[in-house]
């Protein structure tokens, strides 16, 4: 395959993150979904999202607490509460979560654009292996017990970093440092830096 | 089909795409960036960093699409995370995205890399409960 230059590559960049946010009004965050989904499973689909006006769930609240802990309890601790300052900020209205569907569809949708530029290049093939010399130049031929734990190991570094981090290429490589987000200035020095060190590391310790 | 998720689909078909095109999707390839040998695939990652700061400020300003700016403070993840996720990325050559593009070229020992990542993301979701308690910003649960 024929690789982009720079120029276009940069140009494709840029332009996933607004396309992306144009169409779904959300910051492009592909760690991110991984985190949705892993969280549907780990929890399952939770609590069906509630409709309550803000008397309705007063009332709920107070019933609740009356069951809890007794009518004189309530009223006890009702002479104790503060008054609410007036110049409280409102609560932050953040987009709604999005539904599985769109992050397995989104996730798919990566997966299949890879497919179509292997198919349009005509050099899709199936095969359990990577392409590239340098990958068994580093890991011995074929898929061996050494290239088979890189993989498994490597990605779960990156599962388990990137989750830790609040964050991949995608979401503070891209979208955070354009935005000069501190958290994404750092956590995107460090991890090119730290892949720029284990790089250099291990070609020295295979050559 | 919703237009919603025409569009979703469209995206992420151009971001795969274009992955795949730049050469991140290739084990070689990002070595060649890593080692500094080649600095093509970091100059495509840093010009697309630079548009999209005048692309954000445009966006600002048009009334197409709601406010996306998430913020993002450092917290006791930010460099411990980005560490570990350098190391993984050198080491199997795959970003979230990236696994994807290389299952999609049929490169399929990338799905071996695949399941580490949702492993990995399990494990530290498990982990966080258990252990930490700090909020690792707006990718979790978006």
């Amino acid at each position: 395959m024929e690789y982009w230059t720079a120029m276009a590559g940069g140009a494709l960049l840029a332009a996933v993150p607004l396309l992306h946010r144009a169409a779904s009004g959300r910051s492009l965050a592909v760690s991110g979904r991984y985190t949705a989904l892993v969280d549907r499973a780990l929890d399952g689909p939770g609590e069906p999202d509630v409709d309550l006006s803000e008397d309705e769930m007063s009332a709920a609240l107070e019933a609740m607490a009356l069951e809890a802990f007794g009518a004189d309890a309530v009223a006890a601790a009702a002479l104790d509460t503060e008054p609410v300052p007036s110049d409280m900020p409102a609560a932050p209205v953040g987009a709604p979560r999005q539904p599985l569907a769109m992050h397995v569809l989104f996730l798919l949708a990566i997966g299949l654009g890879g497919l179509l530029s292997a198919a349009l290049a005509g050099d899709w093939a199936a095969a359990f292996d990577l392409h590239g010399a340098g990958f068994h130049a580093r890991y011995g031929a074929g898929m061996n017990p050494l290239a088979i734990a890189a993989l498994v190991v490597g990605g779960s570094l990156v599962g388990f970093g990137t989750r830790m981090a609040g964050g991949c290429t995608s979401g503070h490589g891209l979208c955070g440092v354009s935005r000069f987000e501190r958290g994404s200035l750092v956590a995107t020095s460090v991890f090119f830096g730290v892949g720029v060190l284990t790089t250099l590391a291990l070609d020295w310790m295979v050559s | 089909m919703s237009a919603r998720h025409a569009a979703t689909l469209c995206v992420g078909v151009l971001l795969g795409f274009g992955l795949s095109r730049i050469g991140f999707s290739s084990w070689d390839e990002v070595e060649a960036m890593f080692a500094l040998r080649d600095p093509r695939l970091i100059m495509s990652f840093a010009l697309g960093v630079a548009l999209l700061v005048p692309g954000w400020w445009l966006m600002d300003r048009l009334p197409l699409a709601a406010a996306a700016a998430t913020h993002r403070p450092i917290h006791p993840g930010t460099v411990a995370g980005g560490l570990l996720f350098g190391v993984g990325w050198a080491v199997a050559g795959a970003c979230p995205a990236i696994v994807l593009v290389q299952v999609g070229e049929g490169q399929l020992a990338a799905l071996l890399t695949l399941v580490g990542v949702f492993a990995g993301n399990a494990i530290y979701a498990l982990v966080h409960r258990r252990f930490f308690r700090f909020s690792t910003g707006s990718c979790s649960g978006e």
